[in-house]
């Protein structure tokens, strides 16, 4: 058996840094990592540098968090996936773009020009910034990813089962059923084994988020969408069955139910399940099938009650999950 | 003419970076943030009972200004009950976030996760021993535990809403959020003991820190709900600002060098980052630079001792910066104690519904970072239109701009390495 510690490297792009958060959250809270890996490269807790990364002859596990805004940004991408043995985009901004990637529905005024641009071309001798991606991406756009974990932020026992699987790999002596209770079963068995998980897999449920929720389905329909503000039953019932547009339904599971478990609706931060082909053409379907109209003037004045209805579908995958917008 | 490019700074926010240019003369010195949030476009055209949830990727306090926003909006007063987890997710906010600093600040020689083999280049100290970064990171954990029964999730909270909060607390959650505060409370003692006596004390570990004194600049805090005051850099001529007028009391300026913009008082005008008069900082240093006494008695005992160990206020080191943070943290859990009671946390009603809803609304907050305000507008449908947010991001760039050129001027003077310069820059800009 091959005991060499991995080398692994964390690196945040735009986001809010929460998933870098919960990996040394997991160092102190779970388990010492440092026993399991060497940490060789991670500019936030560690202010590793650019040209650190050139000094590192290879990386086995990369964990990509933040979606890709600049043009900097896309290279410090390209170096990790040239250097790294395997790319994990963890969280939902570099898993689907993220919440960053809404900025992509309100393109007009968008430019690929930083405001430095014009000084720098005017010979100013301030600064540079590095220039703006043209559309806000996720990582795998820009280049091929190995793994998943998705969530915003990604739960601790998810984000710990990738870390497990792929960075401590046989060395661990935990196994965390929890964790594995959550996941698909070739994942949970690579776990529990310390093998490499199969390339494509994705740290979550295989299900929609309905699967997990603990609210209860009557079958019942609504008469009118309501929005989160309005009056309704914050625990029991099914929230898309009271009138509330929750993504549950066209959700990977994962999470628990963590929203809908507290009262709110789902805003989808888990990405699609596979069986989903676009998690807005789900939800169109599962509205229409939940809603009690079959007059034409109804269902009008039920679309006209239904708000930003892309914000909302892809709240977090509007970048990579929507098969109508454009990717390029 | 020599460019020095000093990437990236250790545990910001945003990724950002320094850039020394060296001319003739003496070295110019440039704070740059090198990514674009788009916030606006992120926002606008979203339905505005969502921004609490879309808000905190900023920061977890911004979930409750939205939250506080939309109460205006509405015109609603949530009930008891809300308003009571609110603050106290507010305080277990305050707990982690503070926590975070010092663990940072307390790794800042170290590589936290190399069994303390790797030092800092420049720096020779005695390391902090791994039992004490091991304990902060566990009372973090309680405090995070504390936000997630509070709020749903610990750094994307969810449950204030328009007129309360989403749902009650459970029968477990009361005994788990008092044996929680009756672990934090303590070890915030502690803490700021070990603080005083290790970290900011003569000879202490911010001792090589000592000669940098953080630029003089006036202090924007909330002093109560909804009242803005703004003390002069030494401490006098306090002035209440018009809470709803913020907007138009405080300006933003964009630089070309930097994404992110500078906030500054428009009335004073903006002529550059070192020349503008009407710069100002938000955090904790403004607030202990205040002067007032702390809201609870055991943060109140310790703010006296603070006070003896880093001086007076105004106190402009890096000392009192870090010294404010550990008195805070206290209070915070003094005040989330008195909070985590059945009778607190109970009540007949969640939240108020809404009836009418205004065209903008705005909001203030104490935040563990600093002052946050936001202002939204929004169409008949409840679409928001337009956006702003001041931040500590906005408010403290001019403050990280200027003490990063003091500690580049020091460092050379000290004929420093970069890299030493760059671990110098990185605690100095952390409490802000």
């Amino acid at each position: 058996m091959n005991l060499r510690k991995k080398s692994v490297a964390v690196f945040g792009a735009c986001g809010c840094r929460s998933c870098e958060q919960g990996i040394i959250d997991i160092h102190y809270h779970v388990q010492s990592l440092s026993r399991w890996v060497d940490i060789v490269f991670w500019p936030y807790l560690l202010g590793s540098s650019p040209s650190d990364l050139e000094a590192l002859e290879a990386i086995d596990v990369c964990f990509f968090t933040g979606a890709i805004t600049t043009q900097e940004e896309r290279r410090m991408a390209e170096r990790l996936r040239s250097k790294s043995n395997l790319l994990v985009a963890c969280g939902a901004c570099a898993a689907f773009g993220g919440m960053p990637s809404l900025a992509n529905l309100n393109r007009n005024d968008r430019t690929g020009s930083p405001p430095s641009a014009a000084v720098e071309a005017a010979g100013d001798p301030t600064p540079a910034l590095p220039a703006l991606e043209s559309r806000v991406a996720a990582l795998s756009q820009v280049v091929p990813v190995d793994y998943t974990i998705p969530g915003c932020q990604p739960t601790q026992s998810l984000l710990w089962a990738g870390i497990q699987a792929l960075a401590c790999g046989p060395l661990s002596r935990s196994k965390l059923a929890f964790a594995a209770s959550r996941l698909p079963t070739e994942l949970a068995q690579a776990i529990t084994a310390g093998t490499t998980p199969p390339k494509g897999a994705c740290f979550a449920g295989e299900k929609a988020v309905c699967a997990s929720c603990s609210r209860v389905k009557e079958e019942k329909q609504f008469k009118a969408a309501i929005r989160p503000y309005d009056k309704y039953e914050e625990s029991g019932r099914c929230l898309l069955e009271q009138g509330l547009v929750c993504l549950g339904v066209s959700t990977r599971e994962g999470c628990g139910g963590l929203c809908t478990g507290v009262g709110l609706p789902c805003r989808g931060c888990f990405g699609k399940p596979e069986a989903v082909y676009d998690p807005g053409a789900k939800m169109v379907s599962a509205i229409s099938s939940t809603f009690a109209a079959d007059k034409r003037d109804e269902i009008e004045k039920m679309v006209e009650e239904l708000k930003d209805l892309s914000g909302t579908f892809y709240r977090y995958t509007s970048a990579t999950q929507c098969a109508l917008l454009d990717k390029e | 003419m020599q460019t020095i490019t000093l990437e990236p700074l250790r545990w910001q926010d945003d990724p950002c970076r320094i850039t020394v240019v060296a001319n003739d003369s003496r070295p110019e010195v440039y704070y740059q943030v090198v990514n674009a949030r788009h916030l606006e476009k992120i926002c606008c055209g979203r339905p505005v009972e969502e921004l609490p949830r879309i808000l905190p990727i900023l920061a977890p306090a911004h979930h409750l200004t939205a939250a506080l926003a939309l109460d205006r909006l509405f015109q609603i007063e949530p009930p008891e009950l809300a308003q009571n987890m609110r603050t106290a997710l507010l305080q277990a906010q305050y707990c982690s976030a503070h926590l975070r600093r010092i663990f940072f600040l307390m790794t800042s020689c170290q590589d936290p996760f190399a069994d303390f083999h790797s030092i800092a280049p420049g720096i020779s100290r005695p390391l902090i021993s791994k039992r004490v970064l091991e304990n902060i990171m566990h009372h973090a954990a309680l405090a995070q535990e504390a936000e997630n029964i509070l709020g749903g999730r610990h750094d994307h909270p969810l449950t204030a809403t328009a007129g309360g909060v989403s749902r009650y607390l459970k029968e477990g959650h009361y005994q788990r959020l008092t044996d929680i505060c009756g672990v934090l409370v303590p070890y915030a003692q502690e803490l700021a003991d070990f603080m005083r006596r290790e970290i900011l004390s003569d000879g202490g570990m911010l001792a090589a820190w000592a000669t940098i004194d953080i630029p003089a600049l006036a202090g924007l805090y909330l002093a109560q709900a909804d009242q803005p005051i703004l003390t002069g850099p030494n401490g006098d001529g306090s002035q209440q600002l018009d809470a709803p007028q913020l907007g138009d009391i405080i300006a933003l300026q964009q630089e070309a060098w930097t994404y992110q913009p500078f906030a500054y008082l428009k009335e004073k005008g903006w002529k550059g980052v070192e020349e503008s008069k009407g710069l100002f900082q938000v955090g904790p240093l403004a607030r202990f630079n205040a002067g007032q006494a702390a809201a609870t008695p055991l943060a109140e005992a310790e703010r006296q001792r603070m006070l003896e160990c880093v001086g007076k206020p105004p106190v402009h080191k890096l000392t009192a910066a870090f010294g404010a943070l550990a008195v805070e943290l206290i209070q915070a859990a003094e005040i989330l104690q008195n909070l985590s009671t059945p009778e607190m946390l109970t009540g007949p009603v969640l939240r108020s519904i809404p009836k009418n809803q205004t065209g903008s609304a705005w909001a203030a907050l104490e935040a563990p970072q600093g002052m946050t305000w936001h202002h939204y507008r929004v169409d008949d449908d409840g679409i928001v239109q337009s956006v702003a947010v001041i931040d500590s991001r906005a408010a403290n760039n001019a403050l990280k701009c200027l003490l990063a050129k003091q500690v580049v001027g020091a460092a050379l003077e000290q004929k420093k390495d970069p890299a030493a310069i760059k671990a110098s820059i990185a605690v100095a800009l952390l409490p802000f």
